[in-house]
């Protein structure tokens, strides 16, 4: 075979990586802070991988990107930011420690405060989670033919105050966060279904909705009824 | 990422056809085989291209290779409910994780926006965004985000009770970029767009709109547009 008609036989199973670790080098101004947290569980055991939010006192309809920062083996991790007095609101879903933010969650109180200003713009903050909200893990189908459901939608509401609610997606997990000890009214729903109700079969046949305590973690099924039956 | 290249008929000095912004160092040639080194620049566009080599005046086939990095963000979760100690204020979270163009999931990785404010028609008016803008935005200094994890929230709000008429607001146009903070350059990487309105009685992303009497969401997994 010729030179003129060489050609490559391979090879290239190459996969060339830009840069994803960005320098992470901000600007830092006099307008600016550091605030550093510290997350343990309620025995005084750091937990990683925890989402500090930080959110303004200041601003009673936020919008905008949520200044966050994700805790290390050590429980603990910084961020810089625009000097004021900020909510600390940490959240880690897979460990049972929902998002504050939610009046759901919340029910109106903030846990923690913190301040950083001109004369003192570093601060810190260890911050003890718990009580653990009761995680719900739900297998959706559909109840004709028993195949599962993958994208659906819940509604779950206070039976104490119906008016506060949250409405949210089943996450990859099958999983969700209930505020424990209280009874909460969950929908269940999905494109092409009719909504359900998921209920809580006990011996005195409670019916009201889910009521469960700190940590539990209680595995329902559901079959859901298809809207449209084909011929 | 050092690369080895086989063949035959190379000679001493073939000319490596790279992809704009990949260099190569450290190039060793031989008749078979070709060993190099091959950087990509901040600058290069994430995604599939392809690499040839030339010798003698002869191009060879052109292999695929993946320049991988930031490139889509992916809904992860989207929440709608009351603002904590807000009776009033209803709060739409979006969680976004950023993806590779091979899928993986991102690491730590600097993003910004440059959200746009359109048709405000509420009285008092509704105050900007707290965006981490983009470099270059005229009116607003550079403030990036770090998303740990490749994971980020945008919160869209509404207030039923601040603001006149009801059913006022605005609508945005927020691109999301991936931003090297490479200071020798300005290159910025699209990630996605979220696009739609923020009104006192619904929020609506990118065609989902969510009121308090139906709170629609988008799909975990979906993929935001560019």
């Amino acid at each position: 075979m010729s030179k003129r008609s060489c050609k490559l036989k391979t090879l290239l199973s190459i996969v060339v990586f830009v840069g994803v670790t960005s320098l992470n080098v901000l600007c830092f101004t006099f307008d600016r802070g550091t605030i550093a947290t510290r997350v343990i569980d309620e025995s005084g055991k750091p937990i990683s991988g925890v989402t500090v939010q930080m959110l303004p006192t200041d601003q009673p309809n936020p919008t905008g990107v949520v200044r966050a920062c994700l805790t290390d083996e050590s429980g603990s991790c910084s961020q810089v930011l625009k000097l004021g007095k900020y909510y600390i609101v940490p959240m880690k879903q897979s460990e049972g420690y929902p998002d504050l933010s939610f009046n759901f969650y919340g029910h109106g109180k903030w846990k923690w405060r913190i301040a950083i200003t001109r004369l003192k713009p570093n601060a810190s903050e260890t911050v003890r989670l718990g009580p653990k909200a009761a995680t719900v893990i739900l297998h959706a189908t559909n109840a004709l033919t028993g195949f599962h459901i993958q994208h659906v939608a819940l509604m779950l509401r206070s039976a104490s105050d119906e008016h506060d609610f949250l409405s949210t997606n089943l996450d990859q997990d099958s999983k969700f966060l209930i505020p424990p000890n209280e009874d909460v009214l969950v929908e269940v729903s999905a494109d092409g279904y009719k909504a359900a109700k998921l209920l809580n079969q006990t011996a005195g046949g409670r019916t009201r909705g889910l009521f469960l305590r700190p940590g539990e973690i209680k595995e329902f099924h559901i079959a859901l009824q298809p809207t449209f039956i084909s011929p | 990422v050092q690369v080895t290249i086989s063949g035959f008929g190379f000679g001493n000095s073939p000319t490596l056809n790279l992809p704009s912004g990949v260099t190569a160092s450290k190039q060793n040639s031989q008749d078979a085989q070709v060993t190099v080194t091959l950087a990509a620049s901040y600058s290069t566009a994430i995604g599939n291209a392809v690499i040839s080599l030339t010798a003698n005046g002869v191009q060879s086939n052109s292999e695929q290779v993946t320049l991988d990095g930031p490139f889509q963000m992916v809904v992860g979760g989207d929440s709608i409910g009351y603002y904590n100690g807000t009776s009033g204020n209803v709060i739409r979270k979006v969680t976004y994780q950023i993806q590779n163009f091979s899928k993986t999931n991102a690491s730590t990785t600097t993003i910004c926006e440059a959200p746009t404010k359109m048709n405000s028609n509420c009285s008092p008016s509704i105050p900007d965004p707290s965006a981490a803008w983009c470099p270059g935005v005229a009116g607003h200094p550079s403030d990036p985000f770090i998303a740990s994890g490749g994971a980020f929230i945008d919160q869209w709000s509404l207030g039923t009770a601040s603001y006149t008429p009801t059913g006022c607001g605005y609508a945005s146009n927020d691109p999301w970029s991936w931003d090297p903070q490479d200071p020798q350059l300005s290159e910025l990487h699209e990630l996605g767009l979220a696009s739609g309105y923020i009104h006192t009685d619904a929020i609506s992303i990118d065609g989902v709109t969510s009121t308090i009497s139906q709170p629609n969401k988008i799909p975990n997994g979906t993929v935001m547009p560019k």
